[in-house]
């Protein structure tokens, strides 16, 4: 589908929405080592490339290791610079990101949310992501094939703001929404490339033979500590640059973005907070409980990395009690990971909800209406009775 | 850190705001700076008297510490010398024309 010329309506499923969005930012260099689910981003991608729509460099390697080195060389030196993967891919990225974040290099990752082996699992769940929630990458979360594209055309933007310069990671979720055809609104051509604009690197580039440095040395304990700080700067300036992009694309697309939606979330009693694409089954589980009478609501959680938690606090300060989904075992922490910076956000409040933990969809495992409806109503027993009872339950497990 | 001078000496440290984003060290090649001869614990001696200049030294030192002179063995250079004895291994003399001693074992420089 080359060239939009004026606001297009079709219908895409994330990966092909990533490989629009790709195309019209029409990156320089992009280092692919496709997997599932995400391969289909490249595909897209290739295809376009075959057909002369972008000029991108685009450098085949041979890992996902090697992918992520690449895209942090040609970052270094001061390419703009994008990358699809998932799963096993993003685990054997894991050294790469850290170097990448490391160094502040802007770089943006699309990724379809898929489980780490073992077992072999290639369906939904956000053990890669959460996975690599620490290794100083901005994360955004998207419920649909639409905010999936938003999310990279802002997502470049962000990570190349000179007080940003970190990292991004666009996710959404394996199959569910990778391989989910969904009506989308792709943006001309034109307000893309105006948007993202050219890209001016905001540091001295690695590969200036004029301007020799040294990047990624050897760094001993009286500075290592320094350096860290440095970096973690980064994400602590990266609230105010996401919130000015995402109010800068609503006013210029009619979709605004923030860092939480907040659905019937007003005078709300009980809710759900979540990531990605089980959001938009909550949303239509909130409205049949509004209909019967219960005042329920949704929080959904857009970036988690640097972590929202004052806003996500205000958000659910008033409610009574509040049910994170978390899609990975909390693997011997009191909860999932979604749960522990919730719950850790509401802390200094004197009042304040009871929270509990769901794990759910795990390697791609339904979750259906009636399940949520459960949740919820549980949620109205611990209002009334104000038993919490176990932090950590399970929805639609065998037990 | 562009005025810095590798990590030797005392310098003034910087504070976290001063050191510059990602690390970035204003200027190249500074590796040479590093003075590598501080991790070792033991002292290389090179005895010209029985070395044969064959350059087996110079070809296995992993760190180009023997210093060569119109195609002879001239020295040891000590302020990358780590100490390994990987020289001290390859050398054919008997005895060995490089050995290596303990700093405190009162050998000289």
């Amino acid at each position: 589908m080359p060239t939009v010329t004026e606001k297009l309506k079709t219908t895409k499923d994330s990966n092909a929405a990533m490989g629009e969005a790709m195309r019209q930012i029409n990156p320089d260099v992009i280092c692919a080592y496709p997997i599932t689910p995400s391969t289909p981003i490249m595909e897209t991608f290739a295809m376009y490339l075959a057909d002369g729509e972008v000029d991108t460099e685009l450098v085949a390697v041979e890992s996902e290791h090697s992918a992520m080195s690449a895209c942090v060389g040609a970052a270094a030196a001061g390419a703009r610079v994008m990358n699809a993967t998932a799963a096993n891919g993003l685990a054997l990225m894991f050294e790469i990101l850290c170097v990448a974040s490391g160094l502040r290099l802007p770089l943006v990752l699309g990724i379809a949310n898929r489980p780490i082996s073992s077992p072999l699992n290639i369906h939904g769940d956000h053990y890669d992501t959460y996975g690599v929630r620490e290794a100083g990458w901005i994360q955004l979360y998207s419920e649909n094939a639409q905010e999936t594209y938003d999310n990279m055309i802002q997502a470049v933007r962000i990570s190349e703001h000179p007080d940003v310069r970190t990292p991004v990671m666009v996710c959404m979720d394996g199959f569910q929404s990778s391989h989910c055809a969904e009506n989308i609104v792709i943006e001309p051509d034109k307000f893309v490339t105006d948007f993202v604009g050219t890209y001016k690197p905001s540091y001295t580039t690695f590969l200036d033979v004029d301007n020799p440095t040294t990047m990624g040395a050897y760094d001993l304990p009286n500075y290592l500590f320094e350096h860290k700080r440095e970096q973690h700067q980064g994400l602590l300036e990266a609230p105010a640059v996401i919130e000015a992009v995402g109010k800068e694309y609503g006013e210029k697309t009619g979709r605004p973005y923030g860092f939480v939606e907040e659905y019937r979330l007003e005078d709300a009693e009980f809710a759900v907070v979540a990531m990605n694409a089980t959001c938009g089954t909550a949303k239509d589980v909130v409205d049949e409980l509004r209909e019967e009478g219960i005042k329920a609501g949704l929080l959904k959680v857009r970036v988690y990395r640097p972590f929202p938690y004052e806003i996500v606090a205000q958000a659910l300060k008033p409610l009574k009690a509040v049910a994170c989904l978390d899609r990975m075992l909390p693997n011997g922490a009191m909860g999932g990971p979604l749960f522990n910076e919730v719950r850790s956000a509401l802390y200094d409040f004197a009042v304040k909800p009871s929270v509990v933990n769901y794990i759910y969809g795990i390697g791609g495992r339904d979750l259906q209406p009636k399940h949520l409806r459960r949740a919820f109503l549980r949620l109205k027993d611990i209002g009334t009775s104000g038993e919490t009872g176990p932090y950590v339950d399970y929805l639609n497990l065998r037990e | 850190m562009s005025e810095k001078e590798g990590m030797l000496k005392k310098e003034r440290l910087l504070t976290w705001r001063q050191v510059g984003p990602g690390a970035q060290v204003m200027t190249p090649g500074t590796s040479k700076k590093y003075k590598s001869s501080e991790w070792s614990v033991r002292h290389m001696n090179w005895n010209p008297e029985t070395c044969i200049h064959c350059l087996l030294c110079w070809a296995t030192c992993p760190d180009l510490c023997i210093k060569v002179e119109e195609g002879k063995m001239a020295g040891v250079d000590h302020y990358y010398c780590k100490g390994c004895g990987i020289c001290e291994r390859a050398c054919p003399t008997d005895p060995k024309s490089l050995s290596f001693e303990p700093f405190d074992g009162g050998k000289e420089e």
